[in-house]
């Protein structure tokens, strides 16, 4: 195999990478998502109502 | 057990088939049969309590087999199949043992137990909180830790997959790349273990909030990695059941895909954008920017449309080419006429397709866009597109592959081929118009989840348009044909497993 | 075939019936996908765009104050209320009810803070279905000037414990 590689496509190669496509398919949910999301609702203001005065 | 090197070699495709990994298909499979059993008997009970005319069970039973149906079928039927479907993958597909099968057989312990816990808490009333327990909604803790063992046995299952995947490259059993339908379902793989991954991340602190250790969640938070679990693990159906679909294709007709490259490119979009659609579920939520909801549902997740696209392209391509082949070359659609109709796997893998993409896609594409999820998010629409993606799609395919991996795996023959063969037809006709019931019903605003949409026992007096409670009925027998034939899969293969003839070794006849 | 290894160089190019179908399918992917940010711009109905928390105790006495200051009226049993033109309306969802019942102005702008006090709810007005997610903890605050009189419906469309389905509210436009 290893003398086949240089005539095959870097794309081939690329796909045939499990543990790469493993670790993109983890990273970017990850980071677009959950860190993108939760850095969101951590960094909300919260809101102190001003009471209608009576 | 005895021996993890023992084999046979199929007749058929002349694939090794290694009695450890026969093994735990076998009862993975079963398991898996058994939880669509229960999840069908609920949703016979809910799907008549929710029609007006026969209003079943009382409200809290309703609210508890709900939850119960969402749980058996969604999580448990669909899981313990893919793990079936992961390791036949590998194994079966690479000619090669599995790896760990005593870890394996731990793995599937841990997710029966997780899955017997969370049946008797629901069962019992301690956990009326839909399969989404939402916080600050409170099961009792029993309930999390079901889940959160069934999830690590899931994670496990996908580690042995991923595991046989190097063992059968070390010792060579295959030549240059993947085998397509292994590499879609090494796609589903890396889903689930993001997915699972989520899983941790979330119930992992519920756990420790029902039980007191720790005192408040935020229920929008909660929501945002939940669904890092619960869509995400839509998306390991939606890739397992592409699979599914290239899988069926080659048994029924030899399909051969026509471009690798264009089928494994739709393959890597899913593995890389198609975790970000969970942002859909939070459309409609409180305090996530619209730059967030954008993001990650438009500009990733069409990215993932996109080999959606494709594979609704490839796999009739390729279906097509190999019917030419063999001669069926009249006209535009001879092909299609001349197809195997009168066998279960094909028609279950055209309605499968069919439904999967013009009922469960489009109403996934329309409702997943930040504006118009306001006008559907939460009503009975929404449960009338993922009864078109995970009922008529995932599971439809999963029935038809069943009636195959009976003669190839289990080597027995099936009982009641007649029944087999129109159970698709049936159960494709049912889901069908349940989904479309449940979509118009909702379209005008009946709300999901809901035990009475005559309000009669609301304090503000309220009535839908009578069109809904047409369109429930719609829903409801439809529910009746699908239940019908949901029955007749589980009537089929269960005694095909245990009393139909066992075949001969070298027995070629698949059908 | 699908479940054997392919020939050992298959990255080929795609023919021309794949390509016309991935560039429609591509195109199609960019409209859906600028629609979105568009209707930000030429729409105007759009879910809720100021990220807020709020305690839920801060949330259960502004709203009560609201509800004692506009109050007009009582039916069954909840409160009637009308608020100026202009103002912050609290709408609390509560098992099992919508606080208060609003009495609402044709073409008057209010700027809605819609929480819970204990479980999420679902917040769906009916006729014109219109729904978003109610989380305690979390203002989901809209914008909304009616542009129809008539007397509207709120379901609550998210569980809710097990009088979810007796959860309706209301809102008269005048
Ligand atoms: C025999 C066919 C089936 C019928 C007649 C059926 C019917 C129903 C009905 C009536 C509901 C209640 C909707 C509501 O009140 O909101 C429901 C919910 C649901 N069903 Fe099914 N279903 C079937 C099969 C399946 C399968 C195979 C799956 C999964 C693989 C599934 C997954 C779900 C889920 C996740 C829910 C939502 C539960 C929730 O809202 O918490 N169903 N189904
Ligand atoms: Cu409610
Ligand atoms: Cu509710």
């Amino acid at each position: 195999m290893a003398e086949g590689k240089d005539k095959m496509s870097f794309w081939q190669v690329f796909y045939d990478d499990i543990s790469l496509l493993f670790l993109l398919g983890v990273v970017i949910p990850t980071v677009l998502y959950i860190i993108w999301g939760v850095m969101e609702y951590a960094n909300a203001p919260t809101y102190t109502p001003p009471m209608p005065a009576p | 057990m005895s021996n993890e090197l023992e084999f046979r070699t199929c007749p058929i495709t002349g694939k090794k088939v290694f009695k450890a990994t026969q093994n735990l298909i076998w009862i993975n499979a079963v398991t898996a049969v058994v939880f669509i059993l229960i999840g069908g008997i609920m949703a016979f009970l809910i799907a008549m309590t929710r029609w007006p005319a026969v209003h079943l069970l009382p409200a809290e039973m309703f609210y508890r087999f709900l939850t119960a149906h969402g749980l058996n079928m969604l999580i448990f039927w669909i899981v313990f199949f893919e793990i079936a479907g992961l390791y036949f993958g590998a194994s079966v597909l690479l000619n090669s043992r599995l790896a760990a099968p005593r870890v394996a057989w731990f793995a599937y312990i841990l997710m029966l137990v997780g899955a017997i816990l969370v049946n008797i808490m629901v069962f019992t009333g301690k956990a009326t909180v839909m399969f989404s327990s939402y916080v600050p909604l409170k099961a009792d803790p029993i309930y999390y830790l079901g889940i959160i063992l069934f999830a690590v046995g899931a994670l496990i299952g996908c580690g042995i997959f991923f595991g046989t995947l190097a063992v059968a490259k070390a010792e060579k059993t295959y030549e240059g790349s993947l085998p397509l339908v292994t590499f879609g379902l090494s796609a589903a793989a890396i889903i689930a273990v993001y997915t699972l991954a989520c899983g941790a991340i979330i119930y992992i602190p519920t756990f420790l909030w029902s039980i007191g250790i720790i005192e408040n969640l935020d229920g929008a938070m909660y929501r945002l990695i939940f669904w890092g679990l619960g869509h995400s693990s839509q998306q390991i159906n939606v890739t397992a059941m592409v699979s599914i679909w290239y899988l069926l294709g080659a048994l029924t007709v030899g399909a051969t895909p026509v471009n690798e490259k264009v089928c494994r490119t739709a393959f890597v979009l899913y593995i890389l954008f198609i975790n970000l659609a969970a942002e859909h579920h939070l459309l409609t939520d409180p305090t996530l920017s619209p730059a967030h909801k954008i993001v990650n549902t438009s500009y990733m997740m069409y990215l993932a449309v996109l080999a959606s696209m494709i594979h609704a392209l490839a796999i009739p391509m390729a279906a097509e080419v190999a019917q030419r082949k063999k001669g069926f070359t009249k006209g535009m659609f001879e092909w299609l006429s001349k197809a195997p109709w009168g066998e279960p796997g094909f028609p279950a893998m055209i309605f499968s397709l069919i439904i999967f993409g013009f009922i469960g896609g489009i109403t996934g594409v329309v409702y997943g866009t930040e504006q118009l999820s306001i006008k559907s998010h939460n009503t009975w629409a929404l449960t009338g597109h993922f009864h078109g993606t995970v009922v008529g799609g995932t599971t439809l395919a999963f029935m038809g592959l069943t009636y195959y991996v009976i003669p190839l795996i289990f080597r027995r023959e099936l009982i009641g081929k007649k029944w087999a063969t129109a159970q698709p037809y049936i159960f494709a006709i049912g889901i069908t118009l349940l989904a479309i019931g449940m979509g118009g019903a909702g379209t005008l605003g009946s709300p999901r989840r809901h035990w009475d949409v005559t309000f009669a026992d609301a304090i503000i007096p309220f009535s839908f348009d009578p069109a809904v409670i047409l369109f429930t009925t719609l829903a409801a027998i439809g529910a009746l044909i699908a239940v019908t034939g949901g029955a007749i899969y589980v009537g089929v293969s269960v005694l095909s497993v245990f009393f139909g003839r066992k075949m001969a070794p070298n027995e070629a006849k698949i059908l | 075939m699908s479940i054997t290894s392919p020939e050992k160089y298959w990255w080929k190019p795609a023919d021309l019936q794949e390509k016309v179908w991935i560039t429609i399918a591509i195109l199609w992917c960019l409209v859906l996908s600028v629609m979105m940010p568009l209707w930000h711009i030429i729409g105007t109905q759009n879910p809720s765009l100021e990220p807020m928390k709020i305690r839920t105790d801060d949330y259960r006495a502004v709203s009560d104050a609201f509800i004692e200051k506009y109050k007009v009226g009582e039916e069954s049993g909840i409160p009637v209320v009308e608020p100026p033109a202009n103002s912050d309306v609290y709408l609390r969802a509560q098992m099992w009810n919508w606080t208060p019942i609003l009495k609402l102005k044709k073409g008057v702008n209010y700027k809605f803070h819609i929480s819970s006090t204990d479980l999420m709810h679902g917040f769906s007005l009916m006729p014109i279905v219109m729904n978003f997610q109610i989380v305690p903890g979390h203002d989901n605050i809209l914008n909304i000037t009616p542009t129809e009189a008539g007397t509207f419906h709120i379901l609550c469309n998210e569980f809710c414990g097990i009088g979810h389905h007796t959860m309706i509210g209301k809102i008269i436009v005048i």
